[in-house]
């Protein structure tokens, strides 16, 4: 039982972890984005 | 079909004659073979491993890292005054090219294979116990195997001038692994019949095994044929 | 759009998540398999991902080098990207399955050695992005190695089978709940493969249009 909660909460770790890691890019590509509209 | 032959031929003495005459990578791969062997040897006293099961993995070890030097050589001859492209230049087929240089790869790992193991088989006092046929067929099948994919990524490592060379060990290593397994099964270090159980259960039957390593050489010397045009392109 | 499919995804795997713990607990086939079995709810969907992305990378490296536009190598990029996520996965519950069976963290056996190497693909695949400059020739020895590294993937699946392994056997399922469970984890599983790769592919795109502007 405690291998199986260890290895689904890992999985699940790493799966959002990355996609959090994805958002952030995101988030960061849409500051960038809205800078340089907000300069030219 | 004859000019084939003509430009192969070619392409193929140039980089022998080159290698045997100045000899830039036979000796250090020799070197490099026997410090590990050596280093290996020692450590196998040192974690008192028996030499049985110690003897076929310092060869296969061996025989990995002094091919990955091998695979290197391929190009980096070509650099000097970037005689690369007045060999692309040429009216050469560029799967000509690829196989001239696979086939210097295959020379020049069997030279070095002829030096090494002796030497494994003295320092660890291990014999193939009348197996040399199955040891020869898979020492060639492994050269195949490590040459038609090393040569396409010493060229790919080679023509992409911000890449270090030694990333070519990073990428080699893991295509490299399956291409010559079959060594581990070879000096009965693992009796055909105990394999499958325990630790190295990697290769249950030796015909199954090169049968695999067939396989493997011929899928990844056509697949490494094809694209090389892609990556010598500009 | 994305929004709806993460969503989507999240409730899926939440569902699938609970089917496996509740009704979809699969029944023993080997004598000394327990509960860890249900494991396989979350490794072999993995395993098909990670063998997915993988597909998704050839196709992208087939077509990049057939027609030269960008956003095939883009597809390509974010779909190793998710492979590599994928195979970590597969590597690190595989590690985890093998504790309690073999009372070790990792076994010298085909299947294993395999999906290690598949990892290690994953992770060269990712070394030569970072490091090639010129985006052109980056996009094609992507696209190659890419290919190389897809003929690998039929190895592993087919390793096991020809060789004697140490490896769980395949797991029957014994009632309609359990692979219904397990067909909804895979579901789930690919569904977040598929949100991956879209989202990583619209974050190469807005980061190449931001590069094109500055230039």
């Amino acid at each position: 039982m405690y291998y199986l909660c260890l290895a689904v909460s890992v999985a699940w770790l790493i799966y959002f972890g990355y996609l959090f890691y994805l958002e952030r890019q995101v988030k960061d590509l849409r500051k960038r984005l809205d800078a340089r509209t907000a300069d030219s | 079909m004859n000019y084939f032959w003509l430009s192969f031929k070619a392409i193929f003495f140039k980089d022998i004659v080159i290698e045997l005459r100045a000899k830039r990578v036979l000796p250090t791969m020799v070197v490099l073979g026997m410090l590990i062997v050596w280093i290996l040897r020692i450590s196998c006293e040192a974690a008192s491993g028996s030499t049985d099961i110690m003897g076929p993995a310092a060869l296969w070890i061996a025989f990995l890292f002094a091919g990955l030097l091998a695979q290197e050589r391929s190009f980096t001859t070509e650099q000097h005054q970037d005689c690369i492209y007045g060999l692309l230049l040429a009216p050469v087929d560029v799967g000509t090219i690829f196989l001239a240089k696979l086939l210097v790869n295959i020379v020049v790992l069997c030279i070095f294979e002829i030096i090494i193991v002796p030497v494994v088989l003295l320092f660890f006092q291990i014999s193939p116990s009348g197996r040399w046929l199955d040891l020869t067929i898979v020492l060639l099948l492994g050269n195949i195997g490590i040459s038609s994919i090393g040569t396409l990524f010493s060229a790919i490592v080679q023509f992409s001038s911000s890449l270090l060379s030694i990333i070519v060990l990073v990428i080699l290593l893991p295509m490299m692994i399956p291409a010559t397994f079959a060594l581990l099964l070879l000096f009965g270090a693992i009796p055909e019949e105990l394999a499958g159980t325990g630790a190295l259960a990697f290769v249950g039957n030796f015909k199954t095994a090169v049968a695999y390593m067939v396989v493997f050489d011929a899928i990844f010397a056509v697949a490494c044929w094809l694209l090389f045009g892609f990556v010598v392109q500009e | 759009m994305r929004r709806a499919l993460f969503v989507l995804t999240l409730v899926i795997i939440l569902v699938s998540t609970w089917m496996a713990f509740t009704i979809g607990e699969v029944v023993p086939s080997e004598a000394n398999v327990t509960v860890e079995k249900n494991i396989v709810y979350v490794h072999v969907p993995s395993a098909i991902c990670t063998a997915l992305c993988l597909v998704v990378v050839l196709v992208a490296g087939i077509c990049y080098l057939r027609t030269g536009k960008d956003q095939w190598d883009r597809l390509g990029a974010a779909s190793a990207e998710a492979a590599l996520v994928f195979a970590t996965v597969l590597n690190v519950t595989g590690s985890i399955f093998a504790r309690p069976f073999w009372n070790t963290w990792w076994a010298p056996s085909p299947r294993l050695i395999s999906s290690a190497i598949l990892w290690f693909l994953c992770v060269a695949y990712m070394i030569l992005r970072t490091n090639i400059q010129n985006p052109r020739h980056r996009a094609r020895i992507c696209a190659v190695f890419g290919i190389i590294a897809f003929l690998d993937v039929p190895m592993v699946f087919v390793t096991a089978r020809l060789m004697t392994d140490q490896h769980i056997d395949n797991v029957r399922f014994e009632t309609a709940a359990q692979s219904a469970s397990f067909g909804l984890s895979i579901l789930g599983i690919v569904l977040l493969a598929a949100l991956l790769i879209w989202l990583k592919t619209d974050i190469l795109q807005s980061k190449a249009k931001l590069e094109r502007d500055l230039t």
